[in-house]
């Protein structure tokens, strides 16, 4: 599947998703598993947007279903909503290593340099919106959405363009 | 009413209707038979208006009095007999009369009237007050006359209004000053049959029903002077009695026993003086019912009447109350039609209190070339307090249409009133606005009419004094008090949303409280000027703490946080968008409380977690800051609650509700060890509380 067409579908759903993030009864771990595991699909996606095609793309959307699959065993019994840690570690690093593994970044330096570079342009967003005293109407969740995965493309791209060089 | 003037006449009692009378309502009437002065009773005559409901939305037509139009019972003898010189009036009684005209003869009749029953050997003889529920068909009319020699206003003299006269209370209460508290008294109902003889049950919410070691004992406590007790029979007793045994909880005596003729059915109350024993002893009540009845249910309730006076820690606090929902227009006929708040609590310990009526637009369809008047008449538990004509907004219709502006008004509690309310109907307050116009029309209360009634209250069964004769501290001053009560309206029948929260303080802590019967609260907000620090949750009476996943979950989220970046959460990762909700998820899985400041305000935030249920009562304790010697002046400013929205999916905070309302914290000072804790409750005192019930051995 075209991973740029699977980025924006997974971003309006993680979107949509993000906006129950602030529900306050007990679906809430069902909602974060559902949130995870599109955002699960969303960063990779990501990752994988410059190239265009998405590897093993079966075994990636049993891996957003076993996200969610999961977040429902902890509605069912909440102690396990602990294993959403692991999972929301998953959901960021195993699609930076698939990148790695599928030459997406070219080396280790450069994935951690793409992480960085959009903890610093979301920084400074955020610090913008900040100065100019802008509130969006939004929850935090999806507001760190809408920030933070513009700003990771921004600098996937710069980044790429600069390794590309090397 | 029919039924009653009919028994009336055969029980030997003859029916005189007295419009615009004296208000008789908490005095005691006798007329003169052959046997001595006895009681005559008074029935108040409704005036029987189609209500709007609020709460409901329906109409229905409800009895509406107005006290100064009622029916005298008298005694049949006193009425014959004419002719035999009038006994001289007993003590403490001043002599009225009573011209009885029936269209074809006119009779006088003399009448001893005051505040104290009488009392022979066998029984006080008192007079029993009811409220009619059906207009009086009798041919006699009455007119009361005062007798010549009386000196004073008869209703300053003989109402007894002069003590709540001087109970103005200002703003701050002066020291030394006495202020006349209104307190209940709560008794469940029993069902008799056959001939019986036994003791009303005591209503306790946690089970305290004994004291002296004596069953079914209602504790009244400090400086109670006198009483208005209520009584409902459903189904008929004869030879009924009703005995109030008064004791003396310090010494564990009985003092007094008060027994008074039963009335034999319906909803009656009457007034009683309770006896002396000075400040520093405190009183309690037994009542015991006798008599015969084929099947009956009988229920007995005392509205006992304080004089305190107050002392330098100010007890009297105020409580505020206030309406949320929005009332669609109300469509009206010509005549009176009455639009209906409430019922909501009538809180205890009433000092003095208040009802602002939100503003209302009328509009009348009207044919004529001028507008006329209207009348509007504010009744509060259904008995009239006051009366305004309003003129139309502009003389002449526009388009067939005259409009008028009712401004908000505020109307004092009548303390009679709310006595016979807390004795007769259990403790509730209704207000109505009975509008009479000449045509139909509708009325209009905006979109947000609130309705606003502020009660100053005082711990009515405290003793005034600080320390005892002996200069030891009162036990129930070094307690967690009551000060102030903010309780968001809903009626309290329906099922619609009425919420109260309550502020407590000791010398060491402040506590908040909020009970929600509706059970959508989901969030609070208190914004208070007390300094306090360390707060902790409590739903009901268990502190509420995390689950150990949570626990463990918020940590290990924590340390990745800082493992991730080193600088924590200062900047906005990549990861942060997957590890927030779930670190949210930890967070939020039970209650939490945070308390920010901004200069000397304090908000104290609670919201309920997502693995929760909303909690019927929600208590949060802190600590006070800093040490005092003297009371500190502190303001309860805002409140705002949080409610599940329609889909129960989230929980949003509401609109503030401007609180506004002050309280004196007592001293403050860190005693060495805790010397009691609190139960979290809602200290309203409707049932009855020992201290004891809210002393744990332990420290939670």
């Amino acid at each position: 599947m075209n991973a740029r067409f699977l980025f924006f579908v997974t971003l309006v759903f993680t979107l949509l998703s993000s906006f129950l993030l602030d529900v306050s009864n007990r679906l809430l771990p069902v909602i974060v598993g559902c949130y995870l595991s599109l955002l699960y699909l969303l960063i990779l996606s990501l990752v994988f947007f410059f190239r265009g095609e998405l590897p093993r793309l079966t075994r990636r959307l049993l891996e957003a279903a076993a996200v969610f699959a999961l977040s429902v065993a902890a509605f069912v019994y909440p102690p396990l909503t602990l294993a959403m840690i692991p999972t929301a570690l998953f959901v960021v690093y195993v699609p930076i290593t698939l990148g790695l593994r599928a030459g997406v970044f070219r080396r280790a330096i450069h994935a951690v340099a793409w992480y960085f570079t959009t903890a610093g342009i979301s920084t400074a967003v955020y610090a913008a919106l900040a100065i100019l005293g802008v509130q969006p109407p939004v929850n935090p969740y999806t507001l760190a959405l809408l920030i933070v995965v513009p700003s990771a493309l921004v600098s996937h791209y710069l980044l790429l363009r600069v390794f590309q060089r090397e | 009413m029919l039924l009653l003037a009919a028994l009336a006449w055969a029980e030997g009692y003859v029916a005189v209707l007295v419009d615009g009378g004296p208000d008789v309502a908490d005095v005691h009437i006798y007329a003169p038979t052959p046997d001595g002065w006895r009681p005559a009773h008074v029935v108040y005559q409704p005036e029987l208006i189609e209500t709007y409901v609020v709460a409901t939305g329906g109409r229905v037509t409800m009895p509406h009095y107005n006290l100064t139009r009622y029916l005298l019972l008298i005694p049949r003898e006193a009425v014959t007999a004419q002719g035999r010189p009038v006994p001289e009036a007993p003590p403490d009684l001043q002599l009225w009369s009573l011209e009885i005209d029936n269209g074809t003869a006119k009779v006088t009749v003399p009448l001893a009237v005051g505040r104290r029953p009488i009392a022979t050997e066998s029984a006080t003889q008192a007079t029993w007050h009811s409220l009619g529920q059906q207009p009086a068909n009798t041919p006699n009319r009455g007119r009361i006359v005062k007798a010549h020699d009386q000196q004073k206003d008869p209703e300053t003299v003989v109402a007894g209004r002069e003590d709540v006269a001087t109970a103005e209370l200002e703003t701050a209460l002066a020291t030394g000053s006495t202020v006349y508290v209104i307190g209940g008294t709560y008794f469940n109902s029993i069902a008799v049959a056959g001939t019986f003889s036994t003791y009303m049950p005591v209503y306790s919410p946690t089970g305290q029903t004994y004291a002296c070691s004596l069953d079914n004992m209602f504790v009244i406590g400090y400086e109670a002077v006198n009483a208005t007790v209520g009584v409902k029979v459903d189904g008929y007793i004869t030879g009924g009695y009703l005995t109030l045994e008064v004791y003396n909880l310090n010494t564990c005596s009985q003092i007094s026993s008060i027994t008074l003729a039963l009335p034999q059915y319906g909803i009656s109350w009457t007034n009683v003086a309770l006896p002396s024993v000075g400040p520093n002893l405190q009183l309690g009540l037994r009542i015991k019912v006798s008599g015969r009845a084929e099947a009956a249910n009988i229920m007995v309730s005392a509205a006992i009447h304080y004089s305190k006076t107050v002392n330098s820690l100010a007890q009297a606090a105020t409580s505020k109350a206030q309406s949320t929902s929005a009332i669609p227009d109300i469509g009206i006929g010509a005549g009176n039609n009455a639009v209906l708040f409430g019922p909501y609590i009538a809180y205890d310990g009433l000092i003095e209190g208040t009802v602002t009526v939100p503003p209302s637009t009328v509009r009348l369809t009207w044919y004529g070339s001028t507008c006329p008047h209207i009348t509007v008449t504010y009744y509060i538990n259904f008995i009239a307090q006051s009366f305004r004509l309003v003129t139309p907004r502009t003389t002449t219709p526009s388009g067939w249409y005259c409009y008028y502006d009712v401004p908000p008004t505020t109307l004092t509690i009548d303390k009679c009133a709310y006595a016979i309310a807390k004795a007769a109907s259990e403790g509730i307050l209704a207000v109505s606005i009975v509008y009479s116009t000449a045509a139909g029309g509708t009325i209009s209360f905006g979109p947000s009419p609130i309705l606003t009634i502020t009660f100053d209250r005082w711990l009515e069964p405290f003793p005034s004094n600080y320390t005892d004769g002996r200069g030891s501290v009162y036990e129930e001053w070094t307690s967690l008090l009551l000060y102030n009560t903010f309780e968001i309206l809903g009626p309290i029948y329906t099922a619609s949303y009425h919420a109260v929260s309550e502020v407590r303080a000791s010398n060491r802590e402040v506590w908040l409280t909020l009970s929600d019967s509706s059970r959508i609260t989901c969030g609070a907000k208190w914004v208070i000027t007390a300094p306090v620090s360390r707060p902790v949750l409590y739903y009901g009476n268990t502190v509420v703490e995390k689950p150990w996943w949570a626990e463990i979950g918020k940590r290990v989220a924590d340390a990745l946080e800082l493992l991730l970046s080193g600088v924590g959460r200062l900047i906005q990762r990549l990861d942060s968008i997957s590890l927030g909700p779930v670190a949210h998820l930890f967070k939020t899985a039970s209650g939490s409380v945070t308390k920010t400041r901004s200069d000397e305000a304090y908000a104290i935030t609670w919201r309920k977690g997502w693995l929760e249920t909303e909690p019927p009562l929600v208590a949060i304790r802190l600590d006070r800051v800093g040490a005092s010697s003297s009371p500190t002046y502190v303001e309860w400013r805002t409140f705002a609650t949080a409610a599940l929205s329609p889909d129960r999916l989230r929980c949003n905070f509401l609109p503030d509700y401007d609180v506004g309302t002050f309280m004196y914290l007592p001293p403050a000072f860190a005693s060495p060890e805790p010397l009691v804790k609190y139960r979290a409750s809602i200290w309203t005192w409707r049932g009855q509380v020992s201290l004891d019930d809210f002393i744990l051995p332990s420290s939670p």
